[in-house]
């Protein structure tokens, strides 16, 4: 049996005829109850004030909480930039940069000095001089640095690393 | 397949504008509406319970509920939707009723120590298609009802029965192999 037979099957359900009497009856009942209705519950026009008062509110609920997801999502971004131009000020600046204009003045003084000194260490040779960390320290051991005096053709890069090692002083 | 009409389509208003009227005390208004749509609720009692004297109790329930509530119609739904809805929970009330008077009858029969008579039930369906609607629980059939005989669509049905649209699916789904096997075993008997 297919869906078309089965509707088709279905159709065929005999329904008895409404008895007059019970549909007059039940007419009686019904407008009984509808005389006797209780009223004013939902009259279209009552409790209008009170509707509209509601609906008032909830379209002010509505406007808060969309105004309060701005906000917390205009914090965020705010936020969000903060740390993140934060986050790239400590991964990049050298610490150096820290300190007070004339601090830097000094650090660039030693730095320039350090770098003459080097020139004429390694003159001809000095490719370029390259820092790391804070609190230069050089110690040259002459002996050493006779015994390891490159060639002057090699290029040669210096690394000074700021602070102490461990073992030296 | 669409087999339930208002009575009359003769009247012009809406029922929107009747039921406005009804609301304002017009109590033509109100007898407008009960001519309307008392075979449309009747029939489908009648299908929903099997029963014709259940369709003739239903039947009046429902129009006394809708006169009792008809401040609290709205007309975002269609009147027609909503005696839809009233038959529907008139129809499960009456069939709650049915079944504690049934276990009520059967404790009185066993307490009884005398002898007992047979009374034929002359309110049994002898129809093979309302024996085999009335095989199927009452969701099933009740979803059958609205959406083969009253024309409804899945998702009205569901509205009609307070369920989502796609239970009205799912039970149109699983009564339809049900109905075919308790039919065509019917057709094989006959």
């Amino acid at each position: 049996m297919n869906d078309k037979t089965l509707k088709e099957t279905l159709s065929r359900l005999t329904i008895p005829p409404a008895d007059a009497t019970a549909r007059g009856r039940a007419l009686v009942r019904a407008e009984i109850a509808y005389v006797n209705r209780p009223k004013g519950v939902g009259f279209p026009f009552e409790n209008a004030g009170r509707q509209a008062a509601m609906a008032d509110h909830a379209k002010w609920e509505g406007g808060l909480r969309t105004r309060t997801i701005a906000l917390v999502c205009l914090a965020a971004v705010v936020l969000s930039c903060f740390l993140f131009f934060q986050a790239r000020r400590m991964g990049h600046e050298p610490i150096v940069g820290t300190g007070t204009p004339s601090q830097q003045d000094q650090l660039d003084a030693r730095d320039a000095k350090l770098l003459a000194e080097m020139g004429a260490l390694f003159r001809g040779q000095l490719e370029a001089v390259i820092s790391q960390g804070a609190d230069l320290s050089l110690d040259l051991d002459p002996a050493a640095s006779a015994a390891t005096t490159p060639a002057p053709q090699q290029p040669l890069a210096v690394i000074l690393r700021r602070g102490k090692p461990p073992g030296i002083g | 397949m669409r087999m339930a009409a208002p009575e009359t389509e003769s009247s012009d208003v809406n029922d929107e504008e009747l039921v406005a009227r009804a609301q304002r005390d017009d109590h033509e208004a109100f007898r407008e509406l009960f001519d309307r749509y008392y075979s449309m609720i009747y029939s489908y009692a009648y299908r929903a319970s099997l029963d014709s004297a259940g369709a003739q109790d239903i039947a009046p329930e429902t129009f006394i509920k809708a006169a009792r509530n008809l401040e609290t119609f709205r007309s975002e739904a269609s009147f027609k939707a909503w005696l839809y809805r009233i038959a529907t929970n008139a129809t499960r009330d009456w069939h709650r009723e049915r079944a504690r008077q049934g276990r009520l009858s059967q404790a009185v029969t066993e307490s009884w120590d005398g002898e007992t008579a047979v009374i034929p039930n002359d309110a049994a369906p002898t129809d093979r298609v309302a024996e085999a609607l009335q095989a199927l629980p009452e969701d099933l059939r009740l979803a059958i009802v609205l959406v083969y005989y009253e024309g409804l669509t899945h998702s009205a049905a569901g509205r009609v029965l307070g369920c989502a649209e796609t239970t009205v699916s799912w039970c149109i789904f699983r009564a339809k192999p049900q109905l075919k096997t308790l039919l065509s075993r019917k057709e094989a008997q006959s």
